[in-house]
């Protein structure tokens, strides 16, 4: 059985939403649900910055309200991964929603492939067991001004708060040296202060990686803390993983 | 020139080269009563950009842009269309080419005080949504042969703007 490849690049208009990007291309509509039980994975740059995006299936989100990073060309495989790990079922409805709050239209490039988790003697309509999805946010850049501390990054973000046990990955560069990070979960400092990558963009994995292995019990507040010690306001680009541990 | 100014330029040129000709030169010049800075040329669009450019880049300029200086400068997409106009398109300024920072190379150079003010490019934290910006970009899509964006304006008047 093949995998799926879905592949676009489409303008965003100034100041509007769009509420499925994938819907907005007619070739693509006969691609909008999951032909069988996979795991997706998506992949997207954009040409400017101000363009978020958001990707779930059916009724679940598995990347939420997500910056990437600027490109004039296609997203690369696997540097440019916003998500790679989760798993729709048949059927399975894939929304990608893209925003676009600047008065410029943006070029959303991206890439779903979803790959099949059975073989070619599946019955369609057979229900399948799926492994939990990994939950990703990204954002940047988020400016952190002159000797300021940024307590919470993650504040009011949809995974702020994982309602199962999971496991945590956070990757974070800066655009110009002078920021510190530190981790908590609740009240627990798991992450003393270290400097982060230079690399002025979207965070990629692994070069990018800056914490593993956080496990995280449920509803535990994930509080991901930046100061800046310099004179000057800096930027700084983060991305959470929560790798869930049990299938909501 | 004062003090901090010539630090600055100093400062600005260490960022480029070890070597200390460019300051000469800027002195040379200023003796004969010529104004001239440092600034970084973009490759694509010719705009200017400060003589700082490379020493504040991460910090003013290029943020999000990958460690390396590039032009910060925007450029339009003709291959991709612009997105097409439905019921929830109120006005056809929210119509065009997509853009985004051309990201070419730049190049230092001597130029006038006033031939630096002419071209200077508007930087991308002076205008984050890029709405003076995009008055300039619109115009030249308006007028280039590749665009598409004037075929969507006679749709859109057709239409009666809706």
């Amino acid at each position: 059985m093949q995998p799926v490849i879905i592949q676009d690049a489409i303008a965003i208009a100034a100041n509007t939403i769009n509420d499925n990007v994938i819907a907005s291309n007619d070739s693509l509509r006969g691609l909008l649900e999951s032909p069988f039980p996979a795991r997706g994975r998506l992949l997207a740059v954009i040409s400017a910055t101000g363009l978020r995006i958001d990707m779930g299936y059916g009724s679940k989100l598995i990347a939420s309200s997500c910056d990437a990073r600027v490109s004039t060309s296609t997203p690369d495989d696997p540097l440019d991964v916003v998500n790679d790990e989760w798993f729709c079922q048949e059927g399975d409805q894939l929304v990608l929603r893209a925003a676009n709050t600047t008065g410029a239209a943006i070029t959303l490039r991206y890439t779903i492939i979803l790959e099949p988790m059975v073989g070619d003697d599946f019955v369609p309509g057979t229900p399948y067991q799926l492994p939990p999805d990994v939950l990703v946010m990204q954002r940047g850049p988020v400016s952190i001004a002159a000797n300021a501390v940024d307590v919470q990054l993650l504040d009011g973000l949809r995974f702020e708060r994982v309602n199962v046990p999971s496991v945590l990955r956070v990757l974070m560069t800066q655009s110009a040296a002078g920021l510190f990070r530190q981790l908590y979960i609740d009240q627990d400092r798991i992450a003393p202060p270290s400097a982060i990558s230079l690399n002025n963009r979207i965070p990629q994995d692994p070069f990018d990686s800056t914490i593993t292995g956080v496990e995280v019990p449920p509803n535990a507040l994930q509080q991901l803390q930046v100061s800046n010690s310099t004179a000057g306001a800096l930027n700084v680009f983060w991305k959470t993983k929560n790798a869930q541990l049990v299938r909501t | 020139m004062e003090k901090s100014t010539e630090q600055q330029l100093i400062e600005n040129v260490k960022s480029l080269t070890d070597r200390m000709g460019l300051v000469d030169e800027i002195f040379r010049q200023l003796r004969v009563g010529r104004n001239m800075v440092l600034a970084f040329q973009c490759g694509h669009t010719g705009l200017f950009y400060p003589g700082d450019y490379l020493k504040e880049w991460g910090r003013k300029y290029g943020i999000g842009l990958g460690p390396t200086p590039v032009s910060e400068a925007l450029d339009t997409d003709y291959n991709t269309p612009p997105p097409e106009i439905t019921r929830d398109t109120r006005s056809l300024d929210s119509i065009m080419h997509p853009v985004g920072p051309c990201m070419t190379q730049l190049d230092a150079h001597l130029v006038e005080a006033g031939a630096f003010a002419a071209g200077k490019a508007i930087l991308h934290s002076e205008d984050p949504y890029y709405d003076r910006r995009i008055v300039i970009i619109r115009a030249k899509q308006m007028v280039n042969p590749a665009s598409k964006l004037p075929i969507m304006a006679a749709k859109w008047a057709g239409k009666g703007g809706r």
